[in-house]
C-alpha cells in the first residue's frame, strides 16, 4: 500500500493553501483601497524568492522531516527548541486565520451567533481529519480542490463581466511606509505560509520534481488570487476601501442570468473549505513537530488537545476585524521574518558547517 | 456557550482517560498539558465572556 502522498494530492493541498489567503485579501483591500492591485503585484517577486528559499531548505534534505533537519543542524536540544518555535508560529497563524474568518462570518453572515459556535464545529472537524492522518487529508484535498478550482474560475468570469477598466486608476499611495508594510505582510500571508506545505515534501511521492511542481502549483493558486484582487478593483473601484471584505461585496452584486443571484453563500462556503484546509495543514505541522519533539510514535493523539487549545486561543484572540487588520499589517511582518527567513538561513548555514 | 465548554470538558476527559489507559508514558505529558491549557482557556472564557474585548481595549 502506498504510504506517501501522490503528486496530484500534494499539488491540490498547495493549491488549497494558496486559496486560503483569499479571505485575507480583504486586509489588503481595506488598508490600501485601489492600490491593492499594485500591492499584490509587488508581492509576487518577493514571494517567489521566499518560496525558493523554503524549497531549497526542504529539497536539501528531501527524506527528512522538519524536526530531523533542525536536529541535524542544531543538535538535539537546539533542534527541539527550533522545532517548537516553528510549531508555535504555525499554531499562532492557524488561530489568526480562523479568528479572522470567524469574526468575518459572525459580523457579516451569522450576525447573532457567538464566535465559539462557529469555532467549535470547525475545530472538531479539523481534529477528526488530523486523527485520520495525512493520506486522508490528501484525498479530501484533491476532491475539494477540484470543486474550488471550478468555482474560482466561474466566479472570476462572472466578476470580469461587471468590470470597468477606469476603476483601476487613479492609484493614490498616501502612506508609503504603510503600503510597504502591507506588501510585506501579504507576501508572508500569501507565499510565506506555504512553508507548512513544503514541510510535507518528505511525505510526498519521492519521484516528484520539487521545484517544477511547487512553482507551477503556486503560480496557479496565487495567480488566481492576483486575478481576484484585480477583478475586485475593476468591479468596485474607489468604494473598495469602505468594505471589510471587498471580495464578498463583489460576489453579492453579481448574478448568473435571471435564475441565479445572491450566490455569495455558495462561494463563501467554498472558500471556507480553503481556509479550513490552511488551518488543517498548519495544525498537522504543529502536531507532527510536537510529537517528534516529545518522542511520540505518532502525532495522532495530539490532534484533539492541539485543536482544543487552538479553539481556546482563537476565541480569546480578538473581537473585531479592525484589530486583526492592525495586527497583520503592523506586527505580523516582524513575527514572520524569524520562521521564514532567519531560521531557514541559519539552519542551512549551520548544516553546511556541520557537513564540513 | 456553556454547552460548548461542557462538551469540550467531556471530550477532554475521554481523551485523557484513553491516553492514560494505553500507558504510553511519552504521550501522557503533552496530551494532558495541552488539554489543561485548553480547558483553562475555555473556563476563563465561560466565566468572563467579554475578556477578548477587554484585552483588546487594553492593548
Amino acid at each position: 500500500m502506498n504510504k506517501k502522498l501522490h503528486t496530484y494530492q500534494y499539488v491540490f493541498l498547495l493549491f488549497l493553501n494558496c486559496l486560503g489567503s483569499l479571505f485575507l485579501l480583504g486586509i489588503l483591500q481595506r488598508s490600501q483601497g485601489v492600490a491593492s492591485w499594485v500591492a499584490i503585484l509587488c508581492c509576487i517577486p518577493f514571494g517567489v524568492l521566499l518560496n525558493l528559499l523554503g524549497l531549497w531548505f526542504f529539497s536539501r534534505n528531501r527524506e527528512l522531516t522538519l524536526y530531523e533537519i533542525n536536529v541535524n543542524a542544531f543538535g538535539t536540544i537546539g533542534g527541539k527548541i527550533v522545532t517548537v518555535l516553528y510549531a508555535l508560529y504555525f499554531f499562532m497563524t492557524s488561530c489568526v486565520v480562523l479568528n479572522y474568518y470567524g469574526v468575518f462570518t459572525v459580523d457579516l453572515i451569522l450576525r447573532d451567533t457567538d464566535l465559539i459556535f462557529f469555532l467549535a464545529p470547525s475545530f472538531l472537524a479539523i481534529a477528526y481529519a488530523l486523527r485520520k492522518g495525512l493520506l486522508t487529508i490528501g484525498r479530501i484535498g484533491a476532491f475539494f480542490g477540484t470543486i474550488l478550482l471550478v468555482l474560482s474560475v466561474l466566479a472570476l468570469f462572472t466578476e470580469w463581466r461587471i468590470s470597468d477598466i477606469r476603476n483601476l486608476f487613479p492609484v493614490n499611495i498616501k502612506d508609503k511606509t504603510g503600503f510597504l508594510m502591507a506588501v510585506v505582510a501579504f507576501t508572508y500571508v500569501q507565499f510565506g505560509e506555504l512553508f507548512a506545505v513544503f514541510s510535507m515534501i518528505n511525505e510526498a511521492d519521492s519521484r516528484m520534481r520539487i521545484f517544477k511542481v511547487n512553482l507551477l502549483s503556486i503560480l496557479l493558486g496565487n495567480g488566481l488570487i492576483v486575478l481576484f484582487a484585480i477583478a475586485d478593483v475593476l468591479a468596485l473601484g474607489q468604494t473598495m476601501q469602505l468594505q471589510y471584505a471587498a471580495f464578498y461585496r463583489v460576489i453579492r452584486i453579481i448574478d448568473w442570468g435571471e435564475f441565479m443571484n445572491r450566490i455569495e453563500v455558495l462561494v463563501v462556503s467554498a472558500y471556507f473549505l480553503a481556509t479550513i484546509f490552511r488551518v488543517l495543514i498548519n495544525l498537522h505541522v504543529v502536531c507532527k513537530s510536537l510529537a517528534q519533539t516529545f518522542g511520540m510514535e505518532t502525532e495522532k493523539p495530539l490532534a484533539l488537545p492541539v485543536c482544543a487549545c487552538a479553539m481556546g486561543f482563537t476565541n480569546m484572540l480578538s473581537g473585531t476585524t479592525f484589530f486583526i487588520i492592525q495586527y497583520i499589517i503592523a506586527v505580523y511582518p516582524y513575527v514572520c521574518t524569524v520562521p521564514f527567513i532567519i531560521l531557514p538561513l541559519l539552519t542551512i548555514l549551520k548544516s553546511k558547517a556541520v557537513q564540513k | 456557550m456553556w454547552a460548548i465548554v461542557i462538551l469540550m470538558y467531556i471530550i477532554g476527559e475521554i481523551d485523557i482517560k484513553t491516553t492514560l489507559k494505553k500507558r504510553k508514558h511519552r504521550e501522557i505529558v503533552p496530551v494532558v498539558s495541552l488539554w489543561s491549557i485548553a480547558l483553562l482557556l475555555l473556563t476563563i472564557y465561560a466565566l468572563f465572556p467579554y475578556m477578548p474585548y477587554i484585552l483588546n481595549d487594553t492593548i
